[in-house]
Order: structure tokens, then sequence, then C-alpha cells
């Protein structure tokens, strides 16, 4: 890296810091309104939170968060974003409350304050039927599969917790229980450990498995607060107090942990159909779970067609300024700017890259947008490239003639080269698109429920690990399978005319 | 009307033009000859300003050309190109070719443009052509519509770079004879070719060069019957 572009990345570095800085401190000004509260949570944890089919919010803590709020007369407004950003984005001031199943923990105590305790679980471990083990002891050594950032997490990675440790075990972190149960089943973990209404609903469902509940793991559940907002902290538990008293607590209770009522078997959905047909049948059409899949699907072509417009429009300009400075022979701050930014993006991995602007730039808020402008940004900078490539590939011949009959660059550009251009572009262009479908599947990163979400919420409400990601894979490449045959036809048709 | 004193350029180590001295009045045709590489193109490049020479002065009508002070567009209105390979541009039918430049730099209106355009056609006898793309046509046929179009603008300078070179021998007749319907009507042209029949027959003055400079120059029927240097004379042998 020569010392002009080490400048530019400082420069770029700080208009990002920039960035930052000034996103932080709208939100700063945002936290003055104490009528309506910002909760996040991780809808990925039924039965506590998780999106139902038609994609909203719902589960025990979201229906005793709404039922706290209504005692109090406030008003919340929910955001959804992965468990190991909670902490941070409350910490950065994007959220106030957090309900997400969160144990009280010494470690969280530093960041965050807590309510009283509403729930008190405890932990599981479930094995391969032909192997129990008893307690956290017996895990010492052995592989264990848990939720990335959960109270498992904590124990088997042998931190110091309230509930015990287990040392030595090899943890392997998942994003969603029925990933875990799935390793588990394939040997590739030799246990799992797991909140026990989740492990009950799992051995249910799943032959083959065991789960055995280990006594003295308790844990409790609180809603994690902003440190020091008292106000917000007495509010939370004054109106838990109400809740309580007017028996809703025990209907939530109900509703969702005894697994028997009409809400219960919502959660914990159960096949009784038997073949193949059968499994198909439950599901796909049970509770219109193929409504996940076409509202996912609307999700990933959606995202996909604005950010390959939004990439084109910057892949466009990017490529024309970058061209004139070749032109010129003379880089120019603009010319600088653009190849940092080509560089950097071509340079790191594009699920940071939406992270990044997904949290940091956007700070949880306008989803889709943000979800946009990152995969434009990305795309732009490939896009770039290619239409920079299109446009050095006609014969300089061309521009030569234009610009000896007097036509400025512009013109030139216009008339003569771009839409030569067009054609040798479009190939490589579609190839971009058909890329960037298949990149948006990291939507999921930001709680953004694509294709690929879907299908994996899905898997995770049926307990079935194999059919819906495969029906995902069929509908990712019957969408590709068109696009390819399209672009195909439309290309033989561009040569014809040559 | 050209004035030219002094011009060099190079490519990285290569020196290209070392001093090339040259003056042009108003009709003349000039025939430019030499060996491959001797800096022919890359003279004719400079007087357009497609190469911006490193050294020494272009003065045309009275105006010197080089040193940013002047439009280059607006310049290049007023001086004509003929490339070797035509150049037509292939996205646009024939017709269009002709009057992009001039409806976009306001020379002709939107209205008035076909008919203007097929004028032109005529003049070089392919009217008939005017709705067809470029790879439809000939190589002589191309090279047609390319004087065509150069002529659009009505430039004062035309600046033919091998124009026949790139065609199939029967085909170099027709641009030959467009090109000398256009030294009648007394327009400036600077001609870099090996048609040395052309350059015997309708040229005013040849030049040839040799290793960047103009080595020798003349009338036609002095400098091809009796050149005076040994490299224009060992030239000759080999092209005639």
């Amino acid at each position: 890296m020569n010392l002009e572009k080490k400048k530019m990345a400082v420069l770029t570095g700080l208009i990002l810091a920039g960035g930052l800085f000034l996103g932080s401190w709208n939100t700063q000004q945002a936290l003055a309104k104490p009528q309506k509260v910002v909760v996040g949570t991780n809808a990925e944890y039924a039965p506590f939170e998780y999106l139902d089919s038609d994609g909203n919010l719902t589960g025990f803590d979201y229906e005793l968060m709404e039922a706290v709020a209504e005692a109090e007369g406030v008003e919340l407004e929910w955001r959804d974003m992965p468990f190991d950003s909670l902490v941070g984005s409350m910490e950065a001031g994007d959220i106030e409350v957090i309900a997400a199943g969160i144990g009280p923990t010494k470690e969280r105590e530093k960041s965050v304050d807590f309510s009283d305790i509403y729930y008190t679980g405890s932990q599981s471990i479930v094995s391969r039927s032909d192997y129990t083990f008893e307690d956290f002891a017996s895990l010492s050594g052995k592989k264990v599969a848990v939720l990335e950032g959960s109270q498992s997490d904590f124990i088997v990675s042998g931190e110091n917790t309230d509930y015990g440790t287990v040392s030595d075990a090899v943890p392997i972190r998942f994003k969603n229980a029925s990933s875990a149960i799935m390793e588990l089943k394939n040997g590739g973990a030799d246990a799992v450990l797991i909140d026990t209404i989740m492990a009950e609903i799992y051995c249910r469902q799943t032959d083959g498995i065991v789960s055995t509940a280990i006594p003295g793991t308790e844990e409790d559940t609180v809603f994690c607060i902003e440190k020091g907002n008292q106000e917000i902290r007495e509010m939370i538990n004054r109106g838990l107090k109400t809740v309580r008293q007017e028996g809703r607590y025990d209907e939530l209770y109900e509703k969702y942990f005894s697994g028997e009522e009409e809400g219960g078997t919502q959660i914990a959905a159960v096949s009784e159909q038997t073949g193949f047909f059968g499994t198909l049948k439950f599901i796909f059409l049970e509770e219109n779970r193929w409504k996940y899949y076409i509202n996912g699907l609307k999700i990933t072509i959606i995202v996909s067609l604005m950010s390959v417009c939004v990439g084109m429009v910057i892949g466009l300009c990017v490529a024309l300024v970058r061209l004139d400075a070749d032109r010129k022979r003379k880089e120019t701050i603009a010319s600088r700017i653009m190849n940092a930014y080509v560089d950097i993006i071509r340079g790191t991995p594009s699920v940071l890259q939406l992270m990044i602007i997904y949290f940091a730039v956007f700070h949880s808020r306008l989803g889709y947008v943000a979800a946009v402008v990152s995969f434009g940004i990305n795309s732009g900078a490939y896009v770039s490239e290619v239409i920079r490539g299109g446009i050095l590939a006609v014969d300089r011949g061309q521009t030569e003639a234009g610009r000896s009959l007097g036509l400025g660059y512009g013109d030139t550009m216009r008339f003569i080269i771009i839409p030569q251009a067009v054609k040798n572009i479009l190939p490589a262009m579609g190839n971009e698109f058909i890329q960037l479908i298949k990149e948006t599947s990291i939507l999921g990163y930001v709680g953004i429920v694509d294709l690929t979400k879907a299908s994996s919420y899905v898997s995770s409400r049926t307990y079935q690990m194999f059919i819906p990601l495969v029906a995902a894979g069929i509908m990712y490449y019957l969408i590709v399978k068109a696009l390819s045959v399209l672009l195909g036809k439309f290309e033989r048709r561009l040569r014809e005319s040559d | 009307m050209i004035e030219v004193r002094d011009l060099k350029k190079s490519f990285g180590d290569t020196h290209v033009l070392n001093g090339v001295n040259v003056q042009v009045d108003r009709g003349e045709c000039i025939c430019i000859i030499g060996p491959s590489g001797s800096g022919k193109s890359t003279f004719l490049r400079c007087l357009n300003l497609l190469e911006i020479p490193d050294g020494g002065e272009i003065t045309v009508n009275g105006q010197e050309i080089l040193g940013g002070k002047m439009d280059v567009d607006q310049y290049r209105e007023n001086v004509g190109m003929v490339f070797q390979h035509f150049n037509l541009f292939p996205n646009m039918t024939v017709l269009r070719n002709i009057t992009l430049a001039p409806v976009r730099l306001g020379k002709w209106t939107a209205d008035e443009a076909e008919e203007k355009a097929l004028e032109l056609l005529r003049r070089v006898g392919l009217e008939k052509k005017a709705q067809a793309y470029p790879n439809k046509l000939s190589g002589g046929q191309k090279q047609r519509v390319a004087i065509a179009r150069a002529l659009a603008m009505n430039p004062e300078i035309l600046l033919f770079d091998e124009p026949t070179s790139a065609l199939d021998p029967e085909m170099v007749g027709e641009v030959l004879e467009v090109m000398k319907g256009l030294v009648r009507e007394g327009i400036t042209m600077l001609v870099v070719t090996h048609e040395m029949g052309f350059a015997r027959e309708v040229s005013s003055r040849v030049l040839f060069f040799d290793h960047g400079v103009v080595l020798e120059e003349g009338k036609p029927e002095q400098l091809f019957v009796k050149p005076e240097h040994q490299r224009t004379k060992s030239f000759l042998s080999k092209v005639l």
C-alpha cells in the first residue's frame, strides 16, 4: 500500500467514524421522550420470542412486556436483532430495554440494570438415547452444542456463572436450537445444553434423543434496562407486579409453557402426519407455513432488485470517475476515494459490511433501506469494475472518431461508447444479479426474514432440519435458472444484431 | 494556413517526432510518405491533438493551438479526420453516423439534418445506404461514409491516416476517386498514404518522413523522379 492509498484509507475511516458519531448523537436526542420505550429482542428463541407466520413478533416475553406496557400506559417500539448485538445496541443508546429471555449474570450487570425476575427456567442436557449425561462434570472433554451467547454458552465455555460451569468442554455455537439438535443427531456434537422447556419439546418431536434436567441450574430471567435509567426500571417492576396480580401472567405462562393449550401446540408444533407427503403437508400447509416462504421470497427478490439498481448507479458513477482519471493520467481526490472504495469493498466480507451498515450506521432502523444501501454499495464496487472493463473493451478508435468530430467527452461516452459497452457488460451484469440474489441470504444476520431466514424459521418451528432448507434451496435454484435462461436468450438476440 | 515548427513527441523512451517543420497553404493536398515507424501517423494525430506533442509549435489560421488556451473540441470541428480502420459507429445507421456530431454541436437543425446527410452521401455515391448499419457495408463503402461523416462538420482541413491501407485492393479505387473530388473542390488535405500513384497524380507536395523528421519534401514530379536523399531513393525503389 503506497502512501496515497494509506491516506485515503484513513480519510474513508474518518468519514465512517463521523457518520457513526452523528448517528449516535441523533439517538441520544430521541431518548428525550419517555412515553415511548424502545425494546430490543431476538426473535429466534421460541417460545420466548419468535415470529409468527405473518412475520409479526410474538412469544412469552413479547406478550408479557406488552402487558406491562399496557398496565403502565406506555407504548413500545420493538427492534429485532441478533442476540449478540443486544447489549452493544443498548450501550450505544439504540434500545432502552432488552426482552430476550436473558439471565442476570455478573458479567452483564456491568453494562446493564436488571428488572425483577419474571421467569425461572433450568438447563437440560440433550443427548442421543444410547448415552445420558447426569451433570456438568460429565460433559468435560465433550463436544457440546449451544445457542451462541446464551446462558448455556457461558456455562460450556467455562465462564464463571451463578449456575455452575463445565471445564474443558468444546463448545459448538449455533444461531438456533434446531441446528444444534441436528448437529447432535449427526454425531457432530455429543450433547446439547439448552433450556429445559426447549429440550423437552425437541425430545417429544425427534426420535433417538433424550433430555436430562440438571438440578441446581434454575436460572432466572429478567428484562435488561439501560444502565442508570431508574424511571424505566421502576416502571417495569411496577408493571410486572400489576400483571401478576391481575392474573395475566398466569394466562401467558399457561399459553406458552404448558404445551397442551391451543397456543402451546402452536409453539411446540408436533407432526401428527405420517409418511413423506404427510410430513410435507405438516411442514408447509399447517398454520400456513408456506406464507413464510412467500414473504421471504418477496424480501429476497425486492432487496436484490433494488440493490442491483442502486449498485448500477453507484457502479456507473465510480467507473466514469475512474476512467476519467485514467484518461487524464491524473488521479483526483474523487478518483482516489473511488479507488479506495472499490479496494475496501472487494477486500472485506459482505456480511460484515451489512452488519456495520445496519447496526452502526442505521442503528437498526429502516431495516430494508439499510439492507439495500449495504448490498447496493457492495454490488456497486463489482459493477464499477464490470462497467469499466466493458467501456475499456470498446475500441479506442471509437473515442477518437467521436472526439475528432468535435464531440466532447460526455457526448462521446453517451452516444458512442456506452451504447456499445452495454453489449459487453450485460452478460457480466446478469451474473452480478444472480450473485446478489444468493448473497442476500445473509440478511438473517440483521434479523430480516428473507428466503433463507424464513426456511430456518420453519425448520426451528417444525423441528424438521432437512426439508425446509431444501425447499428454500429449490426456490433459489428456480429463480436463478429462470434468470439464466432469460439472459441467455437476451444475449443471443444481441449477438444476432451484430 | 498551417505552420508546424520543431514538433517533438516521445512515447516513453521512443522518440517518434524529432523536430518536424511543415508549412501548408490553403487548398493544398499534402501527401506524407515514408517507412513505417517514421512518425507519419503520429504527426497527423498531433495536428488534431489526438496526441499531445511534447514540444514545438502548431499554428493554424494564425492561432497557436498548443499550450491549452484554446477550446480543443471547437478546434477539432474545423479539422476532420479519416482513419485507417474507418471507426464508424456500429451502433448507429449510416445516416446517424453522419448527423450525430453536426446536430449535437448545433451546426445543423434536427429537421435539416437528414437532407444534408443524404446530400453528402450522394457526393460519395452511397445515398441508398442511408438506413444501413456499418456492418452491412464493404470496406470501401465504410471509408466513403467515414469521409462523408468528416465532411459533415464542414471542416477547412481534412486529415487522412492511411485511408486505403485496410481495404481490399479492388476497393481502393472508389475511395481514391472520392478523395480526388475533394482535392478539386479545394479542401486543404494532409494524407498519410502508401498509394504512390495517388500521391503522384493529385498532391501539390509530397513529404518524405524518416526517423521523425521531414527528410525531404517537394512537388511530386520532382520528388518521385529525382529524389535528393539516398534514404528517399531506397524507399521509393522498394515501393514503386
